[in-house]
């Protein structure tokens, strides 16, 4: 053997070595498949809805909480119950004109989540496959509870999960949401994805910067976030108004009306409709159809003075006139003084949220970086007095809003 | 009356002896293994002569032919015993006696009889003698190809070729006589690569035809041609073609060297050929073109490829060959180059869908249901839901059909075909879904995974294709998305290894050294750029348009 | 008329390929972290430096290289420095792009052990690629540069699904723009080592590349300011869209930044797997032609005929290392031993040879007049 062996052929000895391992290494690629899982065997989980769980029991018959939705567990508390819609892959006749349910709900109780999460799997004949999570809904007593980082924790950890999961507040109870089927057929999880997709027409929904990728990255930042309202009563869901946070803990609630005010400062709205009065006949509304909206805001620093302006520009048409006396469209002066109230309303709404949100302490279009961006030095001399200097910060509105046109019909 | 012979019931041999069954018998199993051991002692006397006949003769000849026509005849009679179809023919030249050879079903008996025998017989007087075969040949017979013979080898590999042997007493040399006529396929359309718009000839069966279909496309005096016999049995003829003054310099030395080292006992087909000239001999891409179309073959040579061409094959052999190669039909050249070049783009992205897709299938139903929109997830999820297999045994399952249906329907009689194709279509497509073997979609990906490996070309690159779909399945099935990309990066490996005759297999694609080439890679650029030769091929003309000036 | 084996050669453009794609690899994905934690918000700036800096190593490779054409470092350092000397600088370089195939096959495992499988074992992912690696760095030096040339088409790929993120670019997280943390910046230009690694190769391949019109380094300059670039842009939409903070905290803060891309109406979803997809080949064709200069270095340093036996000599220790290194705080600890080594080699050595290279060039020259 050895003699046959020399410097010539030592290469190909060595190669038919290599050619040999890689041969049984091969046999080991068909052992193993610890990843494989048919499509079919995965428990698709829509919407995550997280509840006080004392609220919960509250809630529930009796007061009792079934024994399949807690477990024995040695560290931790049962602070929170968590609630998972599971899509349901076998195809189902609608029976007598009832939808028949796309999802079901399985529920546990405790405070880690993922310890809740894999207790879970008591419940389901399949693993759970987050990937396609559409929504998370969180109830207000839960997020009061602890903050919002302990609920998060868990999905801000997990690979699996999409960045761009929709994340709800619910002043009511999280659990029913999930339960919910939606008249139009489609499983719940979508259904809510679907419904803040539509924040950009509706300027009463706050949806721009809600994803849970944002959501975390201000947590990183230690900056400041809204969340949208999801009211859910008599079987109906309703979006509309954010509720503030700062440094995870839930401040307060902007109405409809604060948070269009939000929304024409941070201009993401692609439509909106903004309501006002007719100047000519104030019983009487105007309604401007905004398709295009360009924002800025800017801090300003003039000696020992901050302030902050606010330059809105808005282009649109005059959606609706519900006035019963007829007014001349081509009257440029007529026309001018719609926009002129648009633009009042307009900057009245910025002010009005400017100094609702100073005075709950929340700094949502993140002023203090735009300072520390535009002022970098003069923002080391005050950072240190940031909170206290905050509140004191005016704002500065200056609006223009042109009307294009006046729809179809003059 | 004697009492002997008065009536009685007894056997014959009792009474004749010799009329006894088993005597008989006996004698007749003797007499058999004397028929036996005569044919023994036969055949050893004969081997006895056939080696007392070689020890005399030169060296490789079975024997030597002498002066006398007998002697001569004897020894053509014993070389071809028992070959019924060959014919002889006796008559006198002059004074001599002559004989001629031929096998029937080879030989235009028509023509020898015009250009030998009418010429020979009567022209000279029965008393005059015959001169040397020279003038013969030259002076006597009419024949437009006739060769003077002096080895038994010859003479008799040109006897069966279909030549005729003529044999004169007197003289040791023969004359061979071209009258060549067999029953031959005529000239047809290409069976397997037919075109939308271009010539519709193709090769046949004959040899000679086939060097004709290549010459009538071109008058180029540097097409050369050379023609070996390959197979010590079958001695097939072989011809190889390349033009002089284009082909890389010591290639066609190499190839021509890589034919004449071809140790065979037959050659009946291209592929027997073929597989002698490739040094990888398990890859499964083809390394030599296969085409049964005379204008590929011709476009090659005038790149600076060699053609191979067998006799009784009507595929032709062109080498080397690159990626590139497989990759173009004629159709490239007969649409307008944008649109050829689109369609050359589809081209590679079905090679790619034929080995991939139904991979990409198992590890995005297996490992990665995220990546799919969620509606598409929910569906094919709800659609696997009732199907009992995973997904691998699913894609093989169908693979298995698919592969059983494509051979059966090759082997099928046409008769058949039709409705071989529908009890196909409703069994593969329907029946199974309907038994919730398979789903819907996974029919959907075989089959056009099966597609896309008929719109390659080449069949053969179809095959290999087919052949890395079953690695890259079971990648799939064991590492997702990242055996995937993992064996896809090893295949591109494999393929930049490939070498043929020493140029890179995958040609001049992404080699930015050889950019110039790219104008008929992936896209095909008009003509009017196309002014050079392929680099890739090393041709010693690279000039393709306009003259020297 | 040549062919390309005949050549045997590549040409200077060729090697500004095999730059470019020995220099981008998996880290891209991962180093970002080390370096915003002292760079914040510059570090685009700390890129763009990283690159000049990284580049005049590699020119003073180059320039090192050129004084022995045909020549790779194993052959003549010996003759520099001498016999124990050389064997040391060798073995130190040997190590330096050992240590690059082995933070690339980290790299890339870890990422796809986390993103696209669970409980699927991290050893099996790493052999999986060394053995595809092993492949591939078996075969001669024409088919590595073929598939290196074929591969390189991912990286055009990759950074159409890398820009996507500029779908979530906010100017605001970039500010302010002037700089006002030079330390950390020039400390975040020491981190991206990890970024550069694989231009040591330069000193084993530059024989193998035929002297033409355009000088090398030229091509290979036009290599580093494309990856410079691809960084450069690289993080500021990084930062830009994803904020300095949490590109700190996360792990992998590219793939986040494709997560957090949505492109509704359209089939793709997971753009991170995407991504992945065409990270692989880009590490692969660094991690090939990393193994295959080690070989090949080896090959001349000992004068053998054939640079594949030295293949399987490195595989067991490449295998061993990439599994144990598994853990954060392991693969911190190896990355700073990683980054040292490189830094070490690059500006201690090569300027140390070079300066010997120059003097033995001065005394020459000084014999001659006398």
């Amino acid at each position: 053997m050895r003699s046959r062996i020399n410097k010539g052929n030592i290469a190909t000895i060595v190669w038919r070595i290599v050619a040999v391992g890689i041969g049984l290494c091969i046999c080991m690629l068909t052992i193993g498949c610890w990843d494989a899982k048919e499509t079919q065997d995965r428990n698709f989980v829509l919407v995550a809805a997280i509840d006080d769980a004392d609220i919960v029991k509250k809630s529930e018959s009796e007061k009792q909480i079934a024994k399949t939705q807690t477990f024995v567990q040695k560290q931790g508390t049962k602070e929170y119950m968590l609630s998972l819609q599971i899509l349901k892959l076998a195809k189902n006749e609608s029976k007598g004109g009832v939808q028949a349910e796309k999802t079901f709900v399985i529920s546990d109780t405790g405070k880690p989540m993922f310890e809740m999460v894999r207790d879970m799997l008591g419940q389901s004949s399949k693993s759970l496959f987050f990937e396609h999570l559409g929504a998370i809904v969180i109830s207000e007593a839960a997020v009061k509870k602890n903050g919002l980082r302990p609920i998060l924790d868990f999905f801000r950890r997990d690979p699996e999960m999409r960045s761009r999961t929709k994340i709800f507040i619910t002043p009511g109870e999280a659990k029913v949401i999930a339960q919910y089927n939606p008249p139009t057929g489609e499983p719940g999880g979508r259904y809510l994805d679907g419904l803040l997709r539509n924040h950009k027409k509706n300027i009463h929904v706050g949806g721009a910067r809600t994803d849970m990728g944002y959501i975390i990255q201000a947590m990183d930042n230690g900056t400041d976030y809204a969340l949208p309202r999801l009211d859910y009563i008599d079987n109906v869901f309703k979006l509309g108004g954010v509720f503030l946070f700062k440094h995870d803990v839930l401040m307060g609630y902007a109405d409809e009306y604060l948070t269009r005010g939000i929304k024409f400062i941070f201009g993401t709205e692609k439509s909106a409709v903004i309501s006002i009065k007719c100047p000519e006949h104030p019983e009487q509304e105007i309604v401007y159809e905004l398709f295009q909206h360009d924002t800025k805001l800017t801090p300003h620093i003039e000696g020992d003075t901050i302030y902050f302006t606010l330059d809105i520009t808005m282009q649109g048409n005059i959606g609706e006139m519900n006035c019963t006396a007829t007014h001349d469209m081509h009257d440029l002066l007529f026309l001018h003084s719609i926009e002129q109230a648009i633009a009042q309303d307009v900057s009245q709404n910025a002010r009005d949220y400017w100094a609702f949100q100073q005075k709950l302490g929340v700094d949502l279009p993140n002023a203090k970086a735009r300072l520390k961006g535009y002022h970098p030095f003069e923002w080391k001399k005050i950072k240190d007095r940031w909170e206290e200097i905050y509140p004191t910060i005016p704002l500065i509105v200056s609006v223009n809003v042109n009307i294009r046109g006046v729809g179809e019909h003059d | 009356m004697d009492k002997s012979l008065r009536f009685r019931l007894n056997k014959l041999s009792t009474v004749q002896p010799s009329s006894s069954i088993t005597t008989t018998l006996q004698k007749l199993a003797e007499l058999e293994k004397q028929v036996q051991k005569s044919k023994e002692v036969e055949s050893a006397i004969n081997v006895v002569v056939k080696d007392l006949r070689k020890a005399t003769a030169p060296e490789g000849q079975p024997f030597i032919f002498t002066n006398n026509i007998e002697m001569n005849e004897q020894l053509v009679r014993g070389a071809l015993a028992y070959c019924d179809d060959v014919k002889y023919r006796s008559f006198r030249v002059g004074k001599a006696k002559a004989l001629l050879v031929y096998v029937s079903g080879l030989t235009d008996t028509s023509k020898l009889e015009r250009t030998v025998l009418e010429c020979l017989t009567g022209r000279l007087e029965n008393s005059k003698p015959v001169g040397d075969i020279n003038e013969i040949a030259n002076l006597l017979l009419t024949a437009a190809n006739v060769t003077v013979v002096i080895k038994p080898t010859e003479a008799i590999t040109d006897l069966l070729k279909g030549h005729s042997l003529l044999l004169i007493d007197g003289i040791s040399e023969m004359l061979s006589i071209d009258a060549v006529k067999y029953e031959k396929r005529q000239i047809s359309k290409a069976e397997n690569e037919d075109v939308a718009k271009g010539p519709h000839d193709s090769f046949n069966e004959t040899l000679s035809d086939n060097i004709a279909l290549v010459r009538r496309r071109t008058k180029d005096p540097s097409l050369k041609v050379e023609i070996f016999e390959i197979g010590s049995r079958t001695q097939t003829s072989v011809a190889l073609l390349y033009v002089d003054d284009i082909v890389k310099v010591g290639l066609v030395d190499e190839v021509r060297n890589q034919l004449l080292a071809i140790c065979i006992d037959k050659v009946i087909l291209s592929a027997n050929i073929e597989e002698f000239l490739i040094d990888r001999i398990w890859n499964p891409f083809p390394q030599v073109l296969a085409t049964e179309r005379p204008d590929k073959i011709v476009a090659g040579l005038y790149e600076g490829r060699i053609s191979i061409f067998v006799d009784n094959s009507p595929t032709a052999m062109m080498l080397p060959i690159t990626l590139q190669d497989l990759m173009q039909s004629v159709d490239d050249y007969t649409q307008r180059p944008a649109v050829a070049s689109l369609i050359r783009c589809m081209r590679y992205l079905s090679a790619l869908i034929a080995v991939f897709l139904p991979a990409l299938y198992v590890c995005i139903v297996s490992y990665h249901p995220g990546m799919l929109p969620s509606g598409l997830a929910f569906s094919i999820a709800e659609l696997r839901a009732r199907t009992p297999f995973p997904a691998l045994l699913e894609a093989f399952l169908m693979e298995g059909l698919l592969e059983i249906f494509q051979e059966a329907i090759v082997r099928l009689p046409q008769k058949l075909a039709a409705a071989a194709g529908v009890v196909g279509g409703l069994v593969i497509g329907t029946t199974v879904v309907e038994a919730a073997l398979v789903n819907a979609l996974l029919v959907v990906v075989i089959a056009l995974a099966g597609l896309s490996v008929f719109s390659m070309p080449s069949y053969t690159f179809g095959m290999a294709l087919r052949f890395f779909r079953i690695p890259a399945l079971i990648a799939a099935s064991v590492l997702g998305l990242y055996g995937v990309v993992i064996t896809s990066i090893v295949m591109i490996v494999f393929l930049c290894s490939l070498r043929t005759y020493s140029e890179s297999y995958l040609g001049d694609l992404f080699d930015i050294t050889l950019i110039e080439d790219w104008k008929d890679g992936l896209m095909r650029f008009p003509a009017k750029f196309l002014t050079s030769r392929p680099k890739r091929l090393g041709p010693k003309d690279r000039t393709r348009i306009g003259g020297e000036e | 008329m040549e062919n390309l084996e005949r050549k045997g050669k590549m040409s200077p453009w060729q090697l500004g390929i095999i730059s470019t794609s020995g220099l981008l690899t998996a880290r891209l994905l991962s180093a970002t972290t080390n370096v915003v934690i002292y760079s914040e918000q510059f570090l685009w700036l700390s890129s763009a430096l990283a690159g000049v800096f990284f580049y005049s190593a590699a020119y003073l490779m180059i320039r090192l290289a050129e004084q022995f054409p045909e020549e790779t470092i194993g052959e003549y350092i010996p003759r520099l420095v001498g016999k124990k000397f050389g064997t040391i600088i060798f073995l130190v370089f040997i190590t330096v792009l050992l240590v690059n195939i082995i933070n690339c096959t980290i790299a890339l495992t870890t990422l796809s052990s986390i993103f696209l499988f669970d409980r699927t074992p991290h050893e099996f992912l790493v052999i999986v690629l060394l053995l595809a690696v092993v492949y591939c760095a078996m075969q001669n030096w024409g088919t590595i540069l073929r598939v290196i040339q074929i591969l390189i088409f991912a990286l055009p790929m990759l950074y159409i699904f890398y820009s996507l993120i500029w779908l979530n670019f906010e100017p605001l997280n970039l500010l302010p723009l002037w700089p006002d943390n030079f330390i950390g910046i020039l400390q975040g230009v020491a981190y991206h080592t990890d970024y550069y690694a694989g231009y040591e190769s330069l000193l084993v391949l530059l024989p193998l590349a035929n002297r033409g019109e355009i000088s090398f380094a030229r091509t290979v300059g036009w290599g580093f300011l494309v990856i410079t670039l691809i960084y450069v842009f690289g993080g500021i939409v990084l930062i830009g869209s994803i904020t300095a903070k949490t590109v700190e905290l996360i792990h992998e803060p590219v793939i986040y930044g494709m997560k957090s891309v949505e492109l509704p109406g359209t089939f793709i979803e997971r753009l991170e797997n995407y991504m992945i997809i065409f990270f692989i080949p880009v590490t692969y064709i660094s991690m090939a032609l990393s193994y295959f200069v080690v070989a090949e270095g080896c090959r001349k340093y000992l004068k053998y005929n054939d640079h594949r036996i030295f293949i399987p000599v490195f595989l067991p220790l490449i295998f061993l290392v990439s599994s144990f290194v598994d853990t954060p705080q392991r693969q911190a600890v190896f990355q700073h031993f990683s980054m040292f080594i490189a830094l070490f080699f690059s500006f201690v050595i090569i300027p140390i040879l070079l300066f010997l290279v120059w003097r033995k060039k001065g005394s020459d020259q000084q014999c001659e007049v006398e």
